[in-house]
C-alpha cells in the first residue's frame, strides 16, 4: 500500500461541497460545505434531526447525496460504494449498534481487520499465528473487551456493545474515523474511559465525532461544527462555540439545561 | 482427542458405525430405497440448510439446481440419440467425467442464480429463487431438443453401473459423498470465507462498512450451495437411472424445504434427519394405500400433517427438539451439563447448532437512529 503523492497527503481528509440529501419531501441535508483537515478532531453538534447521521451516511456511502460532491483524501468519491470508501480508509460507528449478533467478539474484530486486507474469500481457517489474530487481541485490549473475546456478541452488555462498535471501526486501520454518538447510553465511568481512548488515538487518524455529551465532545475536539436543520451554521474552536450566542440559543441552551437538571 | 469422550464425540462415532454397518445387515430395499435415497435428499436439503443457517438466505432454487445437475449428467454421459427425441445431443462420456462436468456447471449456475438474487433479502429473495426454480422447470419442459420434453432421459448409469446391481457399493458412494460434504462445510464455517457469510447473515450493512462486497460473498455462498445441490443431483440421477421434468417441478422444491424444516433449519445434521423421516413417511404411506386412498394423496396428507405438527411443536425441527430434550434431561440429572464451550461444540460433528433462522430473515438493518434524548 502506498501513501499517495504529496498533494494527497496535504489534502483535507474530508471535503464536502454543496452536499444535499433529500428523503421524498424532506430535505435532510442542504448545501453542506465543509473541510476537515488531515489529523483534525472535529465534533459535529446539533439538535435531534439536524442531519448529523445523514451526513455520516452520505460520507460513508450508505446514501448518495442528491446534490453536491464528497471528497476523501483529495479523491472524489461522490458515487463510490461504501466498501470502496472503507478500503480508502474511512471507518465508522453507528448511532444504533450494527453488530454481528451470531458471532463472538473475536470473530467480529477478525472480520473487521480482514475487511480491508486481501484474502477476503480465503476458504481456509486462519492459522494460530495469523497476524490478524494478534491484531484483534490488541484492538480488544484497546477498547477493553479482552475478558469477553470469546463471548457471543449477543451476550454483551449495552456498554460492551458500544465498545465493540468502536473496536470494529478501529480494527479497519482508519485514516478517517467517524463516530456517531459513541457515548450514547454509556455510564459516567464508561464515558470517561471512552474519552481517554479517543484522546489517545494517534494523530495520523482524523476523527469526526457526533456527540450530544458536551463533556466527551469538547474534551476531544479541536474544532466544532454546529448543524441545524440540515446545514452547518457555525464552525469554530470549542471555546468560541461555547461563547456563541446563536449556538446557545439553538442548541447548547437546552443541552446544558438537560445536563444540569 | 478429548472430544472422542464428549457426548458429541460418542454420538458421532456410534452414528457413523451404524451407518457403515447398515447396508451389511439390512435388506436391499432398505439399503437403496431408504438409505441411499435419504442420503441423496439429505444432501439437497443440506445445501439449503447451509445457505439459510450461515448466510440467512432461504433459497427455493436448490431442487432446481440438483435437477440441472442431473440433466447435465445425462447429456454428458448418454450416447448420442439415446434420448427420447432421438436428437444427437449426448456426449457419451464416462460416468465420473460426466459427474465432474455436471457439478462444475451447477456450481456456475448457482453463482448465476446468486448474481441475480444477491441484492434481495428476506421474502424478496425467497420469491426470486422460487421464480428461478419455476423458470428452469419451464425451460426444461419447453426445450424438447435439449431436455427431452416430458419424457426426459433413461438409461443413466453410475460408475458402478445400475445401483440395483450393487446396492451396498452405491450406498457407500452416497455415504462417502455426504460425509465429505458435511465435513467440508463444517470446515468452511470457521474459515475466513465462512465468517464473511455469517457476517453477511447478521448484518450486511456493517459488512459493507467493513470493506466487503456483500453481493460477491452472497454469490460465493450460492455457488457453494450449488456445488452441494449438484452432488445430490448427480447421485439422484444415478439412483433413478432416468430423469424427467418431474425432478425439477415445484413439488421437489417443496420437498427440500419440508425436509430442511422437519430436521431443523438451524442444524446441518437436521437435513439428513429430516430426509430419513420424509422417506420413511413416503414408504409408510404407500404401505397403507390399501384403504382405497391413492398413494400420492395419502403421502401428501401425512407429510403435510407431520410438517404442521413439527412447525408448531418444534420450530427448530427434530434435531432442535432432541437437543432441548437432552439438555433438560441432563440438567435435571444434576451437574452433568457442560458449560457452553464453543471449541467443544465445534469439535463435535453432530448436532452443533447455528443461530436460529426463520423462513424470512430480516432485511439489512436500517439506521433507525432513535434519539437518546
Ligand atoms: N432513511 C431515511 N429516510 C427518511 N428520512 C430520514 C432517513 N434518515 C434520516 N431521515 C430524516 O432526516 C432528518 C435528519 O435525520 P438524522 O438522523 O440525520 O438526524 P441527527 O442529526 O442524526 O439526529 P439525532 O441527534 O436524533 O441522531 C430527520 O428528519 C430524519 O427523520
Ligand atoms: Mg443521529
Amino acid at each position: 500500500m502506498t501513501f499517495g503523492t504529496a498533494a494527497e497527503v496535504s489534502a483535507p481528509a474530508l471535503r464536502l461541497q454543496g452536499v444535499g440529501r433529500r428523503f421524498g419531501a424532506l430535505q435532510a441535508l442542504h448545501d453542506v460545505s465543509m473541510e476537515v483537515a488531515a489529523g483534525e478532531r472535529r465534533a459535529i453538534l446539533g439538535p435531534n434531526g439536524a442531519g448529523k447521521t445523514t451526513l455520516f451516511n452520505v460520507v460513508a456511502g450508505d446514501f448518495l447525496p442528491t446534490s453536491g460532491s464528497v471528497e476523501l483524501f483529495g479523491k472524489d468519491v461522490t458515487s463510490l460504494t461504501p466498501y470502496a470508501r472503507t478500503r480508502l480508509g474511512v471507518c465508522r460507528t453507528y448511532q444504533t449498534s450494527q453488530l454481528f449478533m451470531g458471532l463472538t467478539v473475536a470473530q467480529s474484530l477478525f472480520l473487521a481487520i480482514r475487511g480491508v486486507q486481501r484474502g477476503r474469500f480465503d476458504p481456509r481457517r486462519p492459522k494460530a499465528d495469523d497476524p490478524a489474530r494478534a491484531h484483534s487481541n490488541e484492538v480488544a485490549e484497546t477498547v477493553g473487551l479482552t475478558s469477553v473475546l470469546q463471548s457471543p456478541v449477543g451476550s454483551l452488555s449495552h456498554g460492551q456493545q458500544r465498545q465493540l462498535e468502536v473496536g470494529m471501526a478501529l480494527a479497519g486501520k482508519p485514516r478517517l474515523l467517524m463516530l456517531d454518538e459513541p457515548a450514547a447510553g454509556l455510564s459516567r465511568t464508561e464515558r470517561v474511559v471512552l474519552t481517554e481512548l479517543l484522546q489517545r488515538l494517534p494523530r495520523d487518524i482524523t476523527v469526526i465525532l457526533v456527540e450530544h455529551d458536551m463533556d466527551v465532545a469538547l474534551a476531544v475536539a479541536d474544532r466544532v461544527t454546529v448543524m441545524a436543520e440540515g446545514t452547518p451554521i457555525v464552525e469554530g474552536n470549542p471555546s468560541e462555540i461555547q461563547a456563541n450566542r446563536t449556538v446557545q440559543d439553538i442548541y447548547l441552551g437546552h443541552a446544558v439545561g438537560v445536563h444540569h437538571g | 482427542m478429548s472430544w472422542v469422550r464428549s457426548r458429541q464425540g460418542i454420538v458421532t462415532i456410534v452414528a457413523l458405525l451404524i451407518l457403515v454397518v447398515y447396508p451389511l445387515v439390512m435388506p436391499r430395499f432398505w439399503v437403496l430405497s431408504i438409505g441411499s435415497y435419504s442420503i441423496i435428499l439429505g444432501i439437497a436439503a443440506l445445501s439449503l440448510v447451509f445457505m439459510s443457517g450461515y448466510g440467512g438466505m432461504v433459497s427455493l432454487a436448490q431442487a432446481a439446481l440438483a435437477g440441472f445437475a442431473a440433466y447435465m449428467l445425462a447429456l454428458a454421459t448418454l450416447a448420442p440419440s439415446t434420448n427420447a427425441t432421438g436428437s444427437a445431443i449426448g456426449f457419451g462420456l464416462p460416468a465420473l467425467a460426466g459427474a465432474v462436468i455436471a457439478v462444475v456447471l451447477t456450481t456456475a449456475l448457482g453463482a448465476l442464480f446468486g448474481a441475480i438474487s444477491a441484492r434481495s433479502y428476506g421474502t424478496y429473495f425467497l420469491m426470486l429463487t422460487l421464480a428461478l426454480a419455476v423458470g428452469f422447470f419451464y425451460i426444461v419442459l419447453q426445450n424438447y431438443e435439449i431436455f427431452g420434453g416430458h419424457i426426459g432421459f433413461a438409461g443413466i448409469l453410475g460408475p458402478t453401473g445400475q445401483p440395483r446391481a450393487n446396492p451396498e457399493v452405491f450406498y457407500y458412494i452416497c455415504l462417502a459423498t455426504a460425509t465429505a460434504v458435511y465435513l467440508g462445510l463444517r470446515y468452511i464455517v470457521r474459515s475466513q470465507l465462512g465468517l464473511t457469510f455469517q457476517g453477511v447473515r447478521d448484518n450486511p450493512r456493517r459488512m459493507a462498512a467493513l470493506g466487503y462486497r456483500v453481493a460477491a460473498h452472497r454469490i460465493a455462498l450460492f455457488a457453494i450451495a450449488g456445488f452441494v445441490a449438484g452432488l445430490s443431483g448427480v447421485l439422484g440421477a444415478w439412483y433413478r437411472g432416468n430423469i424427467s421434468p418431474g425432478i425439477v417441478d415445484l413439488s421437489r422444491t417443496i420437498d427440500v424445504l419440508i425436509i430442511a424444516v422437519i430436521g431443523g433449519l438451524g442444524y446441518p445434521i437436521g437435513a439428513f434427519v429430516g430426509a430419513v423421516v420424509f422417506v420413511l413417511m413416503d414408504v409408510f404411506a404407500s404401505s397403507i394405500s390399501l384403504f382405497g386412498f391413492s398413494f400420492d394423496e395419502r403421502f401428501n396428507t401425512l407429510i403435510g400433517v407431520g410438517f404442521v405438527v413439527i412447525v408448531l411443536v418444534a420450530p427448530d425441527g427434530l434435531v432442535g427438539l432432541a437437543n432441548r430434550a437432552w439438555q433438560s434431561a441432563t440438567h435435571r440429572g444434576g451437574g452433568r451439563r457442560r458449560a457452553v464451550d464453543p471449541l467443544a461444540a465445534e469439535a463435535g460433528l453432530l448436532a452443533a447448532p447455528m443461530p436460529a433462522t426463520s423462513i424470512a430473515p430480516s432485511e439489512p438493518a436500517g439506521d433507525g437512529t432513535p434519539s437518546n434524548k
